[in-house]
């Protein structure tokens, strides 16, 4: 017997442990994007560094855009050991930066070194691969100089250091960058990103969703499942087990037409139906099919003559069903067919 | 009651460690560091080659050209001009010069325009490379100019190489946008009705055969051939009334010509072709200069009866595909004595 005014243990474990978990993880969970949201929003500016003591330095096509549209690089060329001569120390070098293309950069560096920039090791640290651009190489007093040339969509030459902000999209924008002899180079790539990846809905949706659970499990789950079932499907639950308490019993045993009363009144179909025909009691008759092929009508014919051996209803059924041809169309037949037997001896 | 309480208190407890245990990894992140296509980016490289100038750079590399050619015209000094001019445009503007140093002033049709009607600019790499732009009409009405511009190597920029001055009327083939990229031609492309250097090897026969070359059907006839037919009937005439005698030689410079594929499938070309005109006066006479720019480039010479004058000769030809039915058509040119000598 269970005591009324204490909860089952389904109930207790549902609102004592299960409720509290998805209760602290929604709150968790819309924690974790409010934090997303504000303290660990990702940030709208992408520096990355990187340095090289190539002679030239060049972006791969597609490392401009890589981040976001708008980017500025920066270029600083600070000496290295072996180069420390008078001459170096009282003039500052000129650090050249070209926006071009690929084949352009590729065509000018052509048997030099080359540091290229290939993406982002990490948020913060330039992928820069060193490389030698196939071609002859032309010295450096041949031709035109970098800041010269006409192969260059925008080109900068500032002292010590170089700077260029670009907003483009083209896959095929390479920076080229021209080192000082005797100088490494520190390259920074800054992206300025329009649209931040939003890692804070993600969280506030699954807290949300735990929220809906936790009050789930606080109420609906942890209701005794036969009462919600009984609650939810009353006729199902009413076909599949009808489990009858003692006291449901006894009423049943002594006050038979209130039971039934009370099932009726409950909304049991079947059982109303049955009221209305009257015959509460009967059993339902399924429906009896005959297929005439697989019957022998003349021995059916010919029992039936004989007198009703087969009992009831069922002899008369199969009678009324099975009466294609008339008794003289039989006797007829009869008498034709052991004429012609006779004729054939 | 109690035991109630002691679950719920492991409850409270497990989800406070399985929150803390989720906590790491749910934290916060920049996101993953993105990667450059470099397979998308080279099928796009091998199937649209990126135009080598945008309109912008041609324009400016025209204003550089313009501003040392302005400086030379100011000063009537070709000395400036190889930084910007090269190839046959060298010779034809240093004779120009020479030409206004003596005569004082500019024959009008040097004229750049500095406004263009249409630029075609190739997505090839490597070097040399050119870019054929076509100018306006300029300001007294004179014909388009159809500009050579061609870079040497990676590390010379763009130079006027030639200049062609377009027939009045002249259909020029059509070519890609300068956004998207022509495509340049070389010497031996095949499936035209001639390979270019061929062509112009025909063109030049014709030039010095008008009457009996084997090759005057291919062609359709020209202003060029028919000013300097003119030209030589009239100076024929004064020399024959001296008894005299005249020849003039035609032969394409070898390697000098550039090639732009079109549209519909042709080969414009723009080709040197030298020349030398060769009068002889009769009867004990002497041959003088026949123009105005032999003339000064004579200068103080001492005439004989023999006049040697050096020609260099700027033909714009379009080649059409083997399987049109058009012919090769001369659509500019541009002639130049840049020697005149008694020998």
């Amino acid at each position: 017997m269970t005591r009324p005014d204490k909860p089952s243990r389904h109930s207790t474990i549902m609102r004592g442990i299960v409720t509290p978990i998805f209760g602290l993880l929604a709150v968790a969970s819309i924690v974790l994007g409010i934090l997303n949201a504000t303290v660990w929003k990702p940030s709208a500016h992408v520096d990355a560094h990187a340095r090289t003591n190539a002679a030239y330095a060049v972006t791969d096509p597609g490392v401009l855009p890589l981040v976001d549209s708008r980017v500025t690089m920066r270029v600083d060329a600070v000496p290295t050991g072996n180069s420390g001569s008078a001459d170096g120390k009282s003039q500052k070098p000129t650090v050249c930066m070209a926006l071009t293309t690929a084949k352009d950069a590729s065509g000018w560096t052509a048997g030099h070194g080359v540091a290229r920039v290939r993406g982002l090791d990490n948020w913060q640290t330039l992928s820069v691969g060193k490389d030698t651009s196939p071609g002859k190489a032309v010295k450096n007093d041949q031709g035109v100089a970098f800041k010269d040339s006409d192969m260059w969509k925008r080109v900068t030459c500032e002292e010590s250091g170089v700077s260029m902000s670009l907003k483009t999209d083209d896959p095929q924008a390479v920076l080229l960058v021209e080192a000082p002899q005797g100088h490494s180079l520190g390259l920074e790539m800054l992206w300025q990103r329009d649209k931040l990846p939003n890692f804070a809905m993600p969280f506030y949706f699954a807290g949300g969703l735990l929220a809906l659970l936790a009050v789930l499990s606080a109420t609906v789950f942890a209701m005794d499942p036969a009462k919600r079932r009984k609650q939810a499907e009353p006729e199902q639950e009413a076909k599949e087990s009808p489990e009858i308490s003692v006291a449901q019993a006894l009423r049943k045993a002594i006050l038979p037409n209130l039971g039934q009363w009370r099932y009726s009144a409950s909304g049991r179909r079947h059982a109303r139906g049955q009221e209305r025909q009257g015959d509460p009691e009967s059993p339902l008759k399924s429906p009896t099919v005959i297929d005439p092929r697989n019957r022998n009508l003349v021995a059916d014919r010919q029992e039936n003559g004989g007198g009703r051996t087969v009992s009831g209803d069922r002899g008369a059924d199969d009678a009324s069903s099975t009466a294609v041809i008339s008794d003289q169309e039989m006797a007829s037949y009869l008498a034709r067919l052991a004429h012609e037997e006779e004729e054939d001896r | 009651m109690s035991g109630n309480k002691q679950m719920n208190r492991v409850g409270v407890a497990a989800a406070l460690a399985l929150s803390l245990a989720l906590l790491p990894g749910l934290s916060g992140c920049e996101g993953q560091v993105p990667q450059a296509r470099q397979a998308e980016l080279q099928s796009t490289a091998t199937t649209a080659p990126a135009p080598n100038l945008t309109p912008a750079q041609e324009a400016r590399i025209r204003k550089s050209i313009g501003a040392v050619l302005d400086q030379a015209n100011a000063s009537k000094d070709p000395a400036g001009l190889a930084q910007r001019v090269s190839g046959p445009q060298l010779e034809i503007r240093t004779s120009e010069l020479t030409i206004a140093q003596a005569t004082g002033q500019l024959d009008p049709k040097t004229t750049i325009p500095a406004t263009i009607a249409q630029t075609v600019i190739p997505g090839d790499p490597g070097w040399p490379r050119s870019v054929f732009s076509i100018t306006t009409t300029t300001q007294d009405q004179q014909s388009k100019r159809l500009l050579v511009l061609d870079q040497e190597s990676a590390h010379e920029n763009y130079k006027l190489w030639g200049v062609a001055r377009l027939f009045q009327g002249a259909q020029l083939p059509k070519f890609p946008v300068a956004t998207i990229g022509a495509r340049m031609g070389q010497g031996d492309d095949q499936g035209l009705k001639a390979t270019p250097v061929e062509a112009v090897r025909r063109y030049a026969d014709l030039l010095q055969n008008p009457q009996s070359s084997k090759y005057a059907k291919e062609f359709a006839q020209d202003d060029f051939r028919t000013s300097l037919g003119t030209l030589t009937q009239v100076v024929q005439q004064g020399i024959e009334a001296n008894k005299g005698s005249q020849s003039q030689t035609f032969a394409p410079a070898q390697g000098q010509l550039r090639v732009m594929h079109s549209s519909d499938g042709g080969d414009l070309i723009v080709a040197r072709i030298d020349s030398v005109w060769t009068r002889q006066a009769g009867e004990g006479r002497e041959s003088s200069p026949a123009s105005d720019a032999e003339t000064a480039l004579f200068g103080q010479g001492k005439p004989t009866s023999t006049m040697k004058v050096t020609y260099v000769n700027v033909i714009a030809l379009y080649v059409p595909s083997a399987d049109s039915h058009e012919p090769i058509r001369a659509v500019g040119a541009e002639r130049e004595p840049i020697k005149v000598e008694a020998v």
